[in-house]
């Protein structure tokens, strides 16, 4: 098997490259580029996400491995392209704020509350904003599945391309700093609660498009 | 609407309609520069690239990235459902239900500490090993109790609570089992990983000390 891989190899290099278009060579630029950026993140000891545009998956990885895949339904873009190297999280966002529950300890041991209290995925937001570093602002949201959702999701597609986008581009511009939104619908609102709970401000990431 | 008609309003209606002109301008100029930056050059296409080397090292990288992979066995955490996975290479030994941290927040009635019941995140190394564990109950445990913080250690030392193993992740942090089966698949620790019994036993024979263990 492995003097098959070689003979292909050496045939794939003789008879290939020398063939490869404008577009095929600018995506092996960029793959190296990603590559190289994914290499230096897995070599530290630390969890890192890469968000894969191109194969329309978000995968939770650490030392190489895929600890977690969500797929991504569509997404949309605006702004200065991106370059496929590590972005910090900055902050993570939202509108309907989550609370962790307080623990109010008795007077005493015979008056201890029995309840369970606890914060799980299901208290999450589902629709929220990661700022990266550059800045890069990415909006996470579920699919469009009811009426409510499909309205949400026509309300912010209103507020992003009408207003936000060219008053935040124009913003931008004059200061002159970059500017880019990604809009991500994944599939469902699980993933969506489930991925907000996962990412922690700080940790870093690739935005690979 | 009788106030856009009065003379005064003339002056007004002007105003709104050249604030509203101003912002169609600002609209549309912020529109047509995110429309040029979108198609700005990458400055990876000024470059010069030797396309063998590129390629060969694409391979390359894939497979370094592949070699940062623990070797032998290792654990995997997910909290957002519950679930450990004992993995050795690329196999899966083992999915256990687990409970992770309740996410909950403990204060001292002093005010002056604060407890935030989280399971951490990130790469751990398995540090130790018991064979039916001891609690040691630090001080929150008695705050949430209602009871006063004992002055003789002995006093912490609590028998059975733990399960038959415990593995120690470092800074107070372990995997061990738990009275409170019916609990497992919910976030309700002080942080600590709770696996069942059946569970436990495995994980524990099979993980060496020095082994990885990634939560997320």
């Amino acid at each position: 098997m492995y003097i098959l891989k070689v003979i292909f190899l050496f045939f794939f290099f003789l008879f290939e490259i020398e063939g490869l278009s404008f577009s095929e060579t600018k995506r092996y630029v960029r793959e190296n580029l990603f590559l190289k950026s994914e290499y230096n993140l897995a070599k530290d000891s630390q969890i890192y996400i890469i968000f894969n545009l191109i194969e329309k998956r978000i995968l939770i990885k650490a030392k190489g491995i895929t600890l977690k895949e969500y797929s991504i339904d569509y997404f949309r873009s605006w702004g200065h392209p991106i370059q496929p190297k590590p972005l910090t999280l900055l902050k993570k966002g939202f509108l309907i704020k989550f609370e962790r529950k307080k623990i109010i300890p008795p007077e005493n041991e015979n008056t201890m509350s029995s309840s369970l209290d606890m914060l799980e995925v299901k208290d999450m937001p589902s629709r929220y904003r990661l700022k990266w570093e550059g800045p890069v602002w990415m909006y996470i949201r579920p699919k469009s599945e009811g009426v409510f959702s499909k309205f949400l999701n026509s309300l912010s597609l209103i507020k992003s391309f009408i207003l936000i986008k060219p008053i935040g581009m124009l913003a931008y511009t004059v200061v002159g700093k970059r500017f880019t939104e990604i809009e991500i619908y994944l599939l469902n609102e699980k993933d969506s609660k489930s991925l907000f709970w996962t990412i922690q401000e700080g940790y870093q990431g690739i935005i690979y498009m | 609407m009788d106030f856009l008609f009065s003379p005064k309003s003339k002056i007004s209606k002007k105003l709104i309609l050249f604030v509203i002109l101003i912002l169609a301008v600002m609209e549309g100029v912020g529109y047509l520069i995110g429309l040029i930056v979108r198609y700005e050059k990458d400055t990876m296409e000024n470059e010069e690239y030797n396309f063998k080397r590129l390629i060969f090292e694409n391979l390359l990288l894939k497979k370094r990235i592949n070699s940062l992979k623990p070797n032998g066995v290792y654990i995997i955490v997910d909290t957002a459902d519950n679930i450990l996975y004992l993995k050795e290479n690329n196999k899966t030994l083992l999915k256990a239900i687990i409970s992770a941290g309740s996410g909950n927040i403990l204060i001292d009635p002093s005010g002056k500490k604060e407890w935030i019941f989280e399971t951490p995140r990130g790469i751990f190394t398995v540090r130790s090993k018991f064979e039916r564990p001891s609690w040691i109950k630090p001080d929150w445990a008695f705050i949430e109790e209602g009871k006063p913080i004992p002055k003789n250690f002995s006093e912490r030392i609590e028998e059975g609570v733990l399960g038959e193993y415990a593995i120690g992740l470092g800074h107070g942090y372990f995997i061990h089992g738990t009275l409170y089966k019916r609990l497992l698949g919910k976030n309700v620790t002080h942080g600590c990983i709770r696996l069942g019994d059946k569970e436990l036993k495995t994980v524990y024979e099979l993980t060496p000390i020095g082994a990885k263990v990634i939560i997320f």
